[in-house]
This record gives structure tokens, sequence and C-alpha cells, in this order.
């Protein structure tokens, strides 16, 4: 996969987002420190005016949580507070203390929001936008090693790929027969063949709310190399199945993506299944 | 408690507040001519803390009831791990075993359900059928939402959720 074709518009990530990440604990306990310092009577600065430390740091916190997959609904309503604590007249003075509780808490849940709430999409940019590790390495693997497949079979592989991930499962195996009816017998690629017939085999049997069955078609020890996850122990039927329907669907993900440029942005829509797939 | 065909299942929240507030009037009115003088609308809006909660409860589980035949027609099953944000709005029915269940006190349980392949968020907007504990095998039937309604990882929206398999424990 060529740079210069990929949609990704951003290289460095982190450039920008630790940065971010810092901000909210630097702002918060800066104004804090800054408010202790001129907390005596005969300072000529209010010390309530060092709290936009914790009001600005809130929003970034909320911004952080906002451009995660999973929301944290308490970091995304951090800057409600803030204006509630800070800004609203209240009965309660705005003090050193309160600012320092309320820093602490903020970095506290920055903590929180690492810890248990994934990473942060690039920029903030939504998946739509980028393709992103580890599905990005393996497209290039396959753009190396399955360079000959057609623009029509990656075509088919697109559409067959965003069919089965909004569970039109009928639709897919019916774009899967086109593209083996289309591929015949001379397939250049018979690793994209077999997850074509993976594709429509599985398709129809979910569309059936069918079992799985004790013998179907998988992929064989010498296509392991273009193979997204190692194969399991022939002994384990459910893991072979599983698998198999995973690495089929990988398989035609980075077989489009590198076939079809036209069908990128509609793969970009279901990045997140194939990351999941991956990740399972 | 069922009215007509539906079995009628008030929260303990409802209850609860009912009995404090029946223990309020009657302290109160033991102790202030005021308040027994003023009964004959303060019984009325005491039995209304109970009266309002079980028809919201009877109105959103007759119209589950309604919807569950239809769900059951077009769902198809799947596996946990296939389930993604691409499929939003479109039926589904997993089985699985409930790793954790929340807010079942309030009548809006949510469950962790998970298979071999995956684990999911199962909301439910009413009281269930049946009593679904941890390491229940269940059968989920719903619909796949967003966490957030328009934000959020994918979970469902559980019209019925029914035991398969009792606990082990």
């Amino acid at each position: 996969m060529s740079d210069k074709n990929s949609p990704c518009i951003l290289q460095k990530p982190d450039t920008f987002l630790h940065p971010l990440e810092l901000a909210v604990p630097v702002l918060s306990l800066g104004g804090v420190l800054l408010a202790m310092l001129f907390s005596g009577p005969e300072s000529p600065i209010d010390v309530r005016y060092f709290a936009a430390g914790c009001i600005i740091s809130s929003f970034i916190l909320a911004y952080l949580a906002w451009i995660r997959p999973r929301k944290d609904i308490v970091a995304l309503t951090t800057p409600i507070y803030s204006f509630l604590f800070f800004v609203a007249p209240s009965d309660f003075a705005v003090n050193f203390v309160l600012e320092l509780l309320y820093a602490v808490s903020l970095t506290i849940l920055l903590i929180r929001l690492k810890m248990r709430f994934g990473a942060a999409t690039e920029y903030g940019l939504s998946r739509e936008k980028t393709l992103e590790e580890p599905l990005k390495t393996y497209c290039e693997t396959i753009s190396r090693q399955a360079n000959d497949i057609s623009p029509g079979s990656g075509h088919y592989a697109a559409v067959a790929f965003a069919r089965f991930a909004q569970g039109d499962y009928r639709l897919a195996a019916d774009v899967a027969d086109a593209a083996l009816a289309e591929m015949g017998n001379n397939s250049p690629s018979p690793v994209l063949a077999t997850a074509f017939s993976i594709i429509r085999e599985q398709g129809l049997l979910l569309e059936e709310s069918a079992e799985s069955p004790a013998e179907f078609i998988e992929f064989s020890s010498q296509d392991s190399d273009v193979l997204a996850r190692s194969l399991p122990p022939a002994n384990k039927r459910n893991d072979c199945y599983e698998v198999s329907l995973d690495n089929a669907l990988l398989f035609l993900y980075a077989a489009a993506w590198t076939a079809s440029l036209k069908d990128r942005p509609l793969l970009l829509t279901g990045q997140g299944f194939a990351q999941k797939l991956f990740a399972s | 408690m069922k009215i007509g065909n539906v079995e009628v299942k008030p929260s303990i929240i409802s209850i609860a507040v009912f009995v404090i507030f029946t223990v309020f009037l009657l302290a109160a009115s033991v102790n202030s001519p005021d308040v027994r003088s003023q009964l004959i609308w303060l019984i009325p809006c005491l039995f209304m803390l109970l009266v309002i909660p079980i028809a919201l409860n009877y109105m959103s589980r007759s119209q589950y009831a309604d919807i569950a035949p239809q769900y059951e027609e077009e769902a198809k099953t799947v596996r946990v791990k296939l389930i993604n944000e691409n499929m939003i709005g479109k039926p589904v029915r997993i089985e699985g075993v409930v790793e954790r269940v929340h807010f079942q006190i309030l009548n809006r349980p949510q469950y962790l359900v998970a298979d071999r392949s995956g684990a999911i968020s199962v909301k439910m907007f009413t009281s269930p059928d049946e009593d679904v504990k941890v390491n229940d095998v269940v059968e989920v039937l719903g619909q796949v939402i967003r966490r957030y309604i328009v934000v959020g990882d994918p979970v469902i929206n559980c019209v019925s959720i029914r035991k398969i398999k009792k606990s082990g424990n």
C-alpha cells in the first residue's frame, strides 16, 4: 500500500494529543499553585481568576473523552461542573482548597479515561478517515503478497465485507457467489476464492440462524502467511469455524483495500468491525 | 401482579417510596389535626405514587410483549463479535452467559452477556419476564443501538431475555 494512495492524513497523532493530556494537570494544578501564592489578604489579584485553569482543563478533558470510541460520561460533563463550581453564583466561596480538590479530581478522571476508555482516535478524526494499526500493517502485507487481485474482484470483496458488516448475510453470500462465478476456476488468488467461499457458506448459515456444521470450508495451512489470525488446532472445530470467518473477512478487507481504491471510503466505514475481528 | 395477560412488576424503589410516604402520612395525621383534614386528597395522592409506576410498567411490558414476536421472526442469531456499528437498527438474537447485572432495582436492568467470541451490554427499559442472575445462560432478543443514542459503542436494546439454562451455582 503506497502512502500516496492512502487517505491517512495524519502521521504523528501523539504530537497533538500528548500535550493536550499534559495540559489537564498542568493548567488545573498550575492554577491552584498560583491561587496559593496569591491567597494572602493583601494580594492584589482575586484567587478566583486562577480557577480559569480548572475550567480550561475541564474542556480539554471533555474533548479528550469525546474523541475516544467509548465515551466517558463523567469526563464529558466536567465543563458543566466547572461552570457550576467556579462561574455560577453560589453560597460557597471559590478558594484554593476547592480548586485543589477539583484539579486533583480532573487528574484522576484523566488517568481513568486513559486506562478504561481506550486510545483516542488520531487528532479526533474518526476511523472513517484513516486506516489504523494493526489493520494498516495487514493491508500493506496483503498488497505485497497478493498484488495480482483485479479491481473487479477487489470491488466484490469490498461489497461482500460491507454487506456482512451490516448484518445482510444473504446479500453478502450473493455477492460472494457472484465473485466466485466471475473468477471461475482461474482465480489468480486461490486464497481470495477460499475467502469468498467461506463468506458464501457462513453467510447463508447465519441468515438461517443455523448451527455451525461439522464440515465447513476453511483455509489450508499453506495460506497461513496471508491470514490475519493464526489457525487454531484442527481438533477445535468451533474455533476453526469462527477463525475461518474472521480470516476470510479480514482477507477480503485487505484485498479490497489493495485492489479497489474507489471502495476505500466504504471500507473505512467498516474499519471498526475489521479492527474488532483483529482484536478478538 | 397480573393485569390481563401482562405480569406487572413495579420496581422496589417505587414500592419503597410508597411505603415511606405512607409512614410519613400516618405519623403526620396522628400528630396534626390539620393533616387529618387534608386526608381526602392526600390519600389519593399517596396511591398515585404506586399507581403511576404500575401503569407505566404495564404499558411498557405490554408494548414489549407485542413486539417480541416480530423480533422473534426477524432476528438472526449472531455471535457477539459480529455485532458492530454498521448493524445499528438491526434485530439480533444472541446466546450467552450473564456476567454482570446492574440497575435491576430500578426496573431498567443492564446485563453484560458474553459468548465465546466476546461480551456486549444488553439494556432493557422495562422489567424482564424472568429474574435473570449472574451465570445464567440466556437468549437475548433485541435491536442493536448505540450506547448513548447517537454516539458510543454498539449495545443491544433488549426486547426479551430468557433463561435457556439455569445457573450452575
